[in-house]
């Protein structure tokens, strides 16, 4: 796809918004990383073009913590999975099983997205894998049980209230044919106040998408402390614009398997450094790192 | 030290973005000044933590990267510049923990440096309306480092604002009329403690300047406290008697005083060091506007004036000062120290200055303030006392002639109290007293004994002896040598009702000892009591040490008669039969409680139990069950028992008459009295089945009064078996009556042991063959969440004490129990919501705990209930099991554990149950199955990450038995 639209090497001329967002995305992503993918590309002829092998399989580094080899059915048309994708989908799996009977199963869903992206037959598989990535995001607060903004379901009947004081409103004094005019009147101070106590409780119940990011990467993460408050905003953006990502491909906008494995690299990695922290790992290679630099 | 590469820092950025742990952990190792400004630039040191609000809740969360630079300071004092740009950049913060470490590096850095970091702080804290954690007498000692830094205007400066009181609009909380409590940045305690690290090194750098700003702060402090501030009365003698330490100086609370002390100690020093002249500072405080600050020059004087007698006898002799009552502690207590010291002319001044007398306008308009009444010698009679207290302060040094005079005064009016201090306070009330002790009334003979209760009356002083001392008195000597006692009875009954009452109290509690005495002397008394009139208290009765009459006389004798029915040993002789009946009909015949339904009662002030046994009537009804009991004893032991026992009530059938009447709402319409048929009542099935059978439909009816019984019934008795069949259908109403349980605290309520009835009927199988078993399902099915979690905490909580006593708990039980569980967890996990359950599936952890479940029952059955509730209570001893069942499933069992890890944010709930976590864990990575050891360690990663430490060793032999 992008090889047709110029041919170009990875990373090389590629337009600036897209440069702008992959430099939002990648925030969890190392070099070595994007040349595992190279050669991983390469030697397992993954379905990816010139500019997707420029791209990530997540969570390379947790391959280096020993993982159990892939387990479960034998089954013919399941994707070749990397060690790192295998644990997240296993984490998962752990994950649903401690849920609900009744509660959407993150691994199905996380598998499903994986397949139907590895099915060349399938011409629509980048916008279904990505409707099964963005499902994942969303269920995962509520799978996790992880704190969120209540969000009850009657804004309908919110609306209605409002909107009965808009009519009453609109039938005052203030009010002729399609214009507004004098002082404000009975009804339109009644409407007003209720607009206010409407946008008040929208806004404490109904966070948007960037507001309750940081709610639910804090959620993911065992740890009490969190993170600096700018490596967490730089998270949160990530996965805002990873979930814009997939909701835009979910509605048929265009999609390129770059990005889209480009997204799923840094969701996979987001988490799995959550849901499997490596800790001690992640604690021996700071105090080499720390002792290294003096 | 080099800096850290390109490749470094962007290795250090991956790792920290790992996560919290990482990025926690990179700090926390983190020990080298040359990495701080690379990662500044990177974005670190720049965004504190904020504080975290919950509700009234407050949190200040650890923000690694200011401990950070605190650490490598200690390790690099020469990191101080590199520190202080950082800090120097920081944004204002509400994080207190952050502001702490700020002040811990400040403190580490030379005084130019500290100086620019407090400037930075002050800018911070004076928004601020409170200070949390340490941070006053951390900023304190920031203070106190600048000071002796020679950084004094820096020290003052943050001190002020500190110290210095806030703004308010109108005046604070009021303490008394007068004076009001004035807002400050830190709690007293706080404030106390920076005060204490501050003053010495200011006032020691600073001087005299030193003392003018916390001076000044002093009379904002005054300012703002009183409702009408007029200089000098700052009303100091009420919140610092005395300016030096005295036990008078009873605002310990008091911000001022606190102030004060801290003035005084600093001005002391200033003067000792030599920074300043005794006359300079007396000069400086006698400048100011409030008395306190005159006080404290007086006081200095005394303490540090005996070389400057001129500077002193200017004060003694100053007719103001000698007048003026603001300052009298201070100034009587300099003339006590100093008369004898200073010229024959300021003595013969002084001497003068007393003979003239108070002035007498001001203390009369104090005089009329504290007696109306006209008396024309009052005046004369406290110039007289003033003057005595003048020359009493000055009794060591008088001439002769001026003694006498003195003694003279006294002789008048008494020994002078306390004059030094304008209002003088003692004393504290501990209770009624008596004028003998028990031993001294032991010690008397009958006449002598009797002679003086009837002839003893109580002084008019406060807090001076009382009947009511005298009679808790007598009740103790009773107690003591009960036998004597009874034997004198009969002698009492003449006497106030107090002391009657006393002789049964003081029996009671010795046959609650063990103590035998003569029961017929006792009766006659209690006899001759009742024949006198049984009056109620007067709504308007309000006691003053003396009895409302004989009505708690009466419910003394009826606690009696039950005590004594009960003893089994030195219990009433059954040939009193007669007499104990005769008593129990009269004083269930009194009129405490209402014969009708009681207001406090029906508001529910009152639980009708608790009402029965401080009624007389209640009491009496009490000691009539317990009279059954009693008589079926001696029956017990007569020939043909089994044959008498059958007939039940046919053998006292004084008492069924008795029973039958109060239970005739038309007679006895108190629900303290119909409480006590549902408190005995399973005894009053043992006496007599029948009669208890075809009166329960009676004792439990279905209006206030049944329910009064119904529900200390429930609250009173377990379950029997035998029980339940009369009762039955009462059973079933109450159940039915769950759908109209209101409210969802069901803690202390008598529904709370409804389930517990049913539960341990259903695993008695009573339910089952009275063909009941549906019961319980409906139960649980109206029963909400905290209810039916009180059921099946109940039960399992009773087989896990079981089981710690050493019982053994039958197959049968545990059979009966499992399915319940299943059926309540089916019920649960079909039901839409699962929250709805929370409670009574947290309770199962207790099920969990009991031993009596086989180990894989218990993994299954706590998998499941954790996968509905992230909690189960006990968790501490569910973990424990979890060890003890791991032998049956290690990998469910660490599963388990890592959802009940998952289940709380509260590191105090893990933190019980480290330990057992450590052992399970290790149990993992050390089995044979590859899993397994997997699954241990990713559980320990987790711990880790959540700030649980200790698990590495997970980790390390994970890693060795790999290698």
């Amino acid at each position: 796809m992008a090889e047709k639209r110029g041919g170009q090497r990875p990373g090389a001329g590629r337009p600036r918004r897209e440069d702008a967002r992959r430099r939002r995305v990648a925030v969890l992503l190392r070099d070595e990383e994007f040349a595992e993918l190279d050669r991983l590309a390469t030697a397992e002829a993954l379905p990816l073009g010139s500019v997707a092998r420029d791209l990530v399989v997540g969570g390379l580094r947790h391959a280096a913590v020993r993982l159990p080899p892939p387990t479960g059915p034998s089954d013919r048309a399941r994707p070749r999975l990397q060690a790192a994708q295998e644990a997240l989908l296993d984490a998962l799996r752990e994950r649903d099983a401690q849920g609900l009977p009744d509660q959407p199963r993150l691994a199905h869903i996380y598998l499903g997205a994986l397949r139907v992206l590895g099915d060349q037959r399938n011409p629509d598989r980048l916008h279904l894998a990505a409707y099964n990535l963005r499902e994942l995001m969303d269920f995962l607060p509520r799978v996790l049980n992880l704190p969120t903004a209540s969000r009850p379901p009657h804004i309908a009947t919110k609306a209605r209230q409002l909107e009965s004081h808009w009519a009453k409103a609109r039938s005052g004094d203030c009010h002729e044919g399609a214009e507004w005019s004098g002082e404000i009147d009975g009804p339109l101070r009644g409407f007003l106040r209720a607009a206010d106590t409407f946008f008040s409780w929208f806004n404490e119940d109904f966070p948007t998408r960037r507001e309750e990011a940081p709610r639910t990467l804090r959620g993911l993460d065992p740890s009490p402390t969190p993170p600096p408050a700018h490596v967490e905003e730089r998270h949160a953006a990530a996965w805002v614009e990873i979930y814009r990502y997939f909701n835009a491909a979910t509605h048929h906008k265009r999609t390129e398997e770059r990005e889209l494995r480009e997204s799923l690299a840094v969701l996979e990695h987001f988490l799995l450094d959550r849901l499997r922290p490596s800790t001690f790992a992640d604690q021996d290679e700071i105090d080499r790192l720390l002792s290294e630099s003096g | 030290m080099t800096s850290p590469t390109d490749a470094q820092i962007k290795k250090a950025l991956e790792l920290i973005g790992r996560g919290g742990a990482s990025s926690a952990y990179f700090f926390e190792k983190l020990n080298s000044p040359a990495w701080i400004g690379p990662l500044h630039a990177k974005g670190f040191f720049r965004s504190p933590a904020p504080a975290r609000r919950t509700g009234d809740l407050i949190e200040f969360p650890v923000w690694p990267e200011s401990r950070c630079l605190v650490r490598i300071l200690e390790a690099h004092p020469a990191a101080a510049d590199v520190v202080l740009e950082v800090l120097l950049k920081l944004p204002s913060t509400d994080n207190d923990r952050v502001l702490e470490d700020v002040i811990d590096s400040a403190l580490l850095m030379p005084g130019s440096h500290a100086a620019r970091v407090a400037s930075w702080l002050g800018r911070v804290v004076e928004p601020r309306t409170a200070l949390y954690l340490n941070l006053g007498p951390k900023t304190g000692r920031l203070v106190g480092h600048l000071a002796t830094s020679q950084r004094g205007g820096g020290a003052l400066a943050l001190a002020g604002t500190l110290l210095t009181p806030m703004r308010t609009e109108g005046t604070g909380r009021p303490t008394s009329r007068l004076i009001f409590e004035v807002p400050t940045k830190l709690r007293g305690f706080d404030y106390e403690g920076a005060l204490e690290l501050l003053v010495a090194p200011l006032v020691e750098a600073t001087g005299l300047r030193g003392l003018d700003f916390l001076s000044d702060i002093l009379d904002r402090f005054i300012e703002q406290s009183l409702s009408s501030p007029h200089p000098p009365n700052d009303l100091s003698y009420s919140w610092r008697a005395a300016v030096e330490e005295h036990e008078q100086n009873r605002s310990a609370i008091d911000l001022k005083s606190k102030l004060v002390a801290s003035i005084r100690d600093a001005a002391e020093a200033l003067v000792e060091a030599g920074d300043a002249s005794l006359g300079e500072v007396v000069e400086f405080f006698e400048g100011r506007k409030w008395s306190i600050s005159q006080r404290i020059a007086l006081h200095l004087l005394r303490v540090a004036g005996s070389g400057e007698m001129e500077m002193v006898g200017k004060r003694l002799t100053d007719p103001g000062l000698f007048h003026e009552s603001g300052c009298r502690h201070e100034f009587m207590t300099l003339m006590t120290a100093s008369f004898g010291r200073v010229s024959a002319a300021e003595q013969a001044s002084v001497l003068a200055l007393i003979d003239a007398g108070p002035h007498v306008a001001h203390l009369r308009r104090r005089w009329v303030d504290e007696d109306e009444s006209e008396d024309p010698h009052r005046e004369e009679r406290r110039r007289r006392c003033w003057q005595r207290d003048w020359l009493h302060a000055i009794s060591d040094n008088l001439p002769a002639s001026r003694q006498e005079e003195l003694q003279k005064l006294i002789r008048e009016g008494g020994d002078p109290n306390h004059p030094e201090f304008p209002v003088f306070s003692s004393g504290v009330w501990h209770g009624p007293t008596s004028p003998k002790e028990a031993t001294d009334l032991a010690g008397m003979s009958a006449a002598e004994l009797v002679g003086f209760l009837s002839s003893w009356a109580p002084g008019e002083e406060l807090r001076s002896s009382s009947p009511e001392g005298l009679s808790r008195t007598l009740a103790a000597a009773v107690a003591e040598d009960p036998e004597r006692f009874s034997v004198l009875a009969r002698d009492f009954r003449d006497l106030e009702p107090e002391y009657v009452r006393a002789v049964f109290d003081g029996l009671r509690q010795a046959v609650s000892g063990g103590k035998s005495f003569r029961w017929e002397e006792a009766l006659m008394l209690a006899a001759s009591v009742l024949r006198k009139p049984a009056e109620p208290i007067s709504p308007y009765f309000r006691w003053n040490d003396r009895d409302p009459g004989w009505i708690w006389t009466r419910k003394s004798i009826a606690a009696l008669l039950g005590e004594g029915l009960r003893a089994e040993e030195c219990s009433v002789p059954h040939r009193l039969r007669a007499d104990v009946f005769s008593l129990i009909d009269e004083l269930a015949k009194d009129p405490n409680p209402p014969f009708g339904p009681h207001e406090s009662v029906e508001k529910g002030e009152r639980d009708p139990a608790e009402e029965s046994i401080n009624t007389v009537r209640g009491e009496a009804l009490h000691a009539a069950v317990r009279y059954a009991l009693w008589v079926r004893h001696e029956l017990e032991r007569e020939e043909d028992a089994a044959g008498k026992l059958s007939g039940g009530l046919d053998s006292m059938p004084e008492l069924r008459i008795l029973l039958d009447r109060h239970l005739d709402p038309a007679h006895d319409a108190s629900p303290a009295v119909r409480s006590v048929y549902g408190q005995w009542f399973p005894w009053l099935v043992l006496v007599d089945p029948g009669w208890a059978a075809a009166a329960s439909e009676k004792v439990f009816s279905r209006d206030d009064l049944g329910t009064a019984a119904w529900s200390t019934y429930l609250r009173f008795c377990r379950a029997y078996t035998n029980v339940y069949l009369p009762l039955r259908s009462r059973y079933a109403s109450a159940v039915e009556d769950l759908a109209s349980l209101s409210g969802s605290d069901v803690y202390e309520k008598p529904e709370q042991h409804l389930g517990e009835h049913l539960i341990m009927l259903h695993l008695w199988g009573a339910l089952e063959a009275g063909g009941d078993v549906a019961l319980l399902d409906r139960f649980f099915e109206l029963a909400p969440d905290q209810l039916r979690m009180t059921t099946i905490d109940f039960v399992a909580r009773s087989l896990y004490h079981a089981a710690e006593d050493g019982q053994e708990v039958s197959d049968e039980i545990v059979e009966r129990l499992k399915p319940l569980a299943m059926k309540r967890l089916a019920e649960a996990e079909a039901a839409k919501s699962p929250a709805a359950y929370s409670h009574e599936l947290s309770a199962f952890g207790w099920w969990v705990a009991a031993p009596c479940f086989e180990e894989c029952w218990v993994l299954d059955l706590l998998l499941r209930v954790l996968r509905l509730t992230r909690r189960v209570m006990p968790d501490h001893l569910v973990a424990g099991r979890l060890v003890a069942v791991s032998d049956a499933n290690l990998s469910k069992a660490i599963e388990c554990f890592a959802m009940l890890m998952r289940g709380t944010d509260d590191r105090w709930v893990i933190g019980s149950f480290i330990s057992e976590a450590l052992e399970l864990l290790e149990r993992g990575v050390q089995s044979g199955d590859d899993g397994v050891r997997q699954q241990a360690v990713r559980v320990a990663h987790e711990m880790e990450a959540r700030s649980h430490h200790g698990f590495r060793k997970i980790w390390d032999l994970y890693n060795s038995d790999a290698n």
